[in-house]
């Protein structure tokens, strides 16, 4: 069929969801992956949580972080229950600082855990454990398994176990994708649906509460100047009337979902995943954030993603 | 260019032969006659390889060596990469020296294996002599790096003066193990024999088995350490050893020592209490 530069592109629906032909703008970022390990799952969970709180965005929190997935005792390197939380800065200085911040007083702190290097391969290392053993004030002692040094610090418990070093490795941070949806249930409904199908899937986070993000935004404000950041107004449903508004006539609650990953492939598989399970009854359309291809170099385009033919 | 070199021994060695000269370093570079053409030393003469081994391939950095070697010394001293395979018992000081590479033996080894080693991996099947990864007599630093596992027995003085790495005994381990260790790691999985980590500065011994712990050591808490765990599953994932499953949840009482040093050594002796 022949295809003429002026046509209107295909409408792309799923199960009667509109897929917009347009794309996720994302920005790179530095990443590292912890193993947090303890006597069982409920104390390495504790330690996770503590360690991805408020941590939803750079902007405010100085790190972005989420749990990556639950470990089994076969997958860690002392042999028991894990979680793996993935960290994301702008800058290869700070992810060392925010690391040592967070291990030092939410693993270190956590009864039972012990605290590894998820990115083993990874060239470019982190002295996190170097820095933190210094708490155990002349009293630490370190040992090389395996190559891989490991710092004893002496606790009122017993001993925490930290790596030496961590890697630091280029991830992606930003990918998105909006669903827009005809009421505010079926918005959440389907971001949940959205956030149950991505989770655990390996080497992406969705660090905003639950997955899910309200106050979508954009960057600078038309008001306030020293604002980095104010609402995404094209997308808030309640001044449609007064703005520039991006919503589709039916829309009344849109909800975006946020990924960081360690590389651009991850996301893209959790986009799809992401997005396939949002596609249910009472969802108008995904759309997805972006600055008109200005400012990050990932792109990843929801169309291209859905037929499996790209990514970023 | 061939797969790999392969040694059999010709006659029965009835007189010690030192055999440094066998090396994956060396065959990497040398062909079959070349090979043939190395020195052993018998006493203060050197007798040709080719004479006392029939030799098949070459170049190549593994090595297989088939015979009863047990008065072969010194094989693999000073390795630093390949692989050389010993089918059957070795003389004394394999491995001494050795910096890299996997030298496995499968019967035992006699005096002095893993010598000063600082780097790679020495595996013997069986048992082996006195002062595995230790250093030579007299000396300020034993072993500096690298792993010794003996899947059976070890004699006296294992890890003697070593400053880092790691020995392993699956078996039971003769007396004065760790004595005078700077740093590193000993680990028992039988029992150890009297008066273990003599002078013991910062190294680490770990007896599954019974220990009679020395009275300059203090006891601190009985507890999991968990670099124990780490090593734990290093070694049942990377080096394939078969351990008791109720190990890596064990508890073990520690003791502090040598106190006549400075006091930061410890035994870590496996605890019935759970």
């Amino acid at each position: 069929m022949r295809r003429f530069p002026w046509a209107r592109a295909p409408d792309v629906r799923i199960r009667g969801v509109a897929i917009e032909d347009t794309f996720a703008e994302a920005f790179g970022m530095r990443a590292a992956r912890v193993i947090i390990t303890a006597r069982d799952p409920r104390w390495a969970a504790e330690a996770a949580r503590e360690m991805t709180g408020f941590a939803t965005s750079v902007i405010a929190c100085k790190v972005e972080a989420g749990i990556e997935r639950e470990l089994s005792g076969s997958e860690t390197p002392d042999g028991r229950p894990g979680v793996s939380v993935l960290l994301f800065t702008m800058d290869a200085d700070s992810l060392a600082k925010r690391l040592i911040e967070r291990i030092g007083q939410t693993v270190l702190t956590c009864v039972t855990t012990a605290c590894f290097d998820g990115l083993p391969n990874a060239d470019d290392r982190m002295p996190v454990g170097r820095s933190l053993r210094v708490f155990g004030d002349g009293f630490q002692g370190s040992k090389v398994i395996g190559g891989e040094r490991y710092w004893r610090i002496p606790v009122m418990e017993g001993e925490f176990l930290v790596q030496e070093t961590f890697g630091r490795v280029k991830g992606v941070g930003g990918g998105n994708f909006l669903i827009l949806g005809e009421s505010d249930d079926a918005a959440l409904d389907a971001a949940e649906g959205a956030v149950d199908a991505m989770r655990g899937m390996p080497g992406v986070v969705l660090p905003f509460p639950g997955g899910i993000v309200r106050s979508g935004s954009k960057v600078g404000a038309k008001r306030y100047a020293g604002m980095i950041a104010t609402t995404n107004d094209a997308f808030a449903p309640t001044v449609r009337a007064v703005t520039a508004s991006s919503l589709p006539d039916g829309v009344n609650a849109a909800l975006e979902i946020v990924l960081d990953g360690v590389d651009a492939p991850s996301i893209a598989a959790a986009m799809r995943a992401g997005i396939d399970a949002a596609c249910r009854p009472g969802v108008h359309s995904i759309s997805a954030g972006n600055y008109g291809g200005k400012l990050g170099p990932y792109h990843f385009h929801l169309r291209q993603i859905m037929d499996g033919s790209a990514a970023a | 260019m061939s797969d790999a070199v392969t040694l059999t021994l010709r006659t029965t060695v009835s007189r010690r032969l030192e055999a440094e000269s066998i090396t994956p370093d060396a065959f990497g570079t040398l062909g079959e006659t070349a090979i043939a053409r190395l020195p052993l030393w018998d006493g203060p003469h050197t007798v040709p390889l080719g004479d006392v081994f029939d030799v098949r391939g070459g170049p190549s950095s593994r090595v297989r060596v088939a015979g009863d070697l047990a008065m072969v010394d010194a094989l693999g001293a000073g390795m630093t990469t390949g692989e050389l395979h010993v089918e059957g018992s070795v003389g004394r000081y394999v491995g001494t020296r050795m910096a890299g590479g996997q030298l496995r033996v499968t019967g035992d080894a006699a005096y002095g294996a893993g010598l000063e080693m600082s780097g790679g991996l020495l595996d013997i099947a069986g048992n082996a002599g006195d002062r595995l990864g230790a250093g030579r007599l007299a000396a300020a630093r034993g072993m500096t790096g690298g792993e010794i596992i003996a899947r059976g027995n070890a004699g006296a003085e294992i890890g003697a003066t070593m400053r880092r790495g790691t020995v392993i005994v699956l078996g039971n381990a003769g007396p004065r193990a760790g004595t005078g260790m700077i740093a590193g790691n000993v680990i028992v999985f039988g029992s150890a024999g009297n008066d273990p980590g003599r002078f013991n500065k910062r190294g680490t011994i770990i007896v599954f088995g019974g220990v009679s712990v020395p009275p300059n050591y203090q006891y601190d808490c009985t507890y999991r350490p968990p670099h124990v765990a780490v090593t734990l599953v290093y070694l049942t994932s990377r080096r394939n050893l078969s351990l008791d499953g109720a190990a890596a949840a064990a508890r073990f009482r520690r003791y502090s020592g040598d106190m006549a040093e400075s006091g930061r050594g410890e035994i870590l002796a496996r605890s019935d209490e759970q």
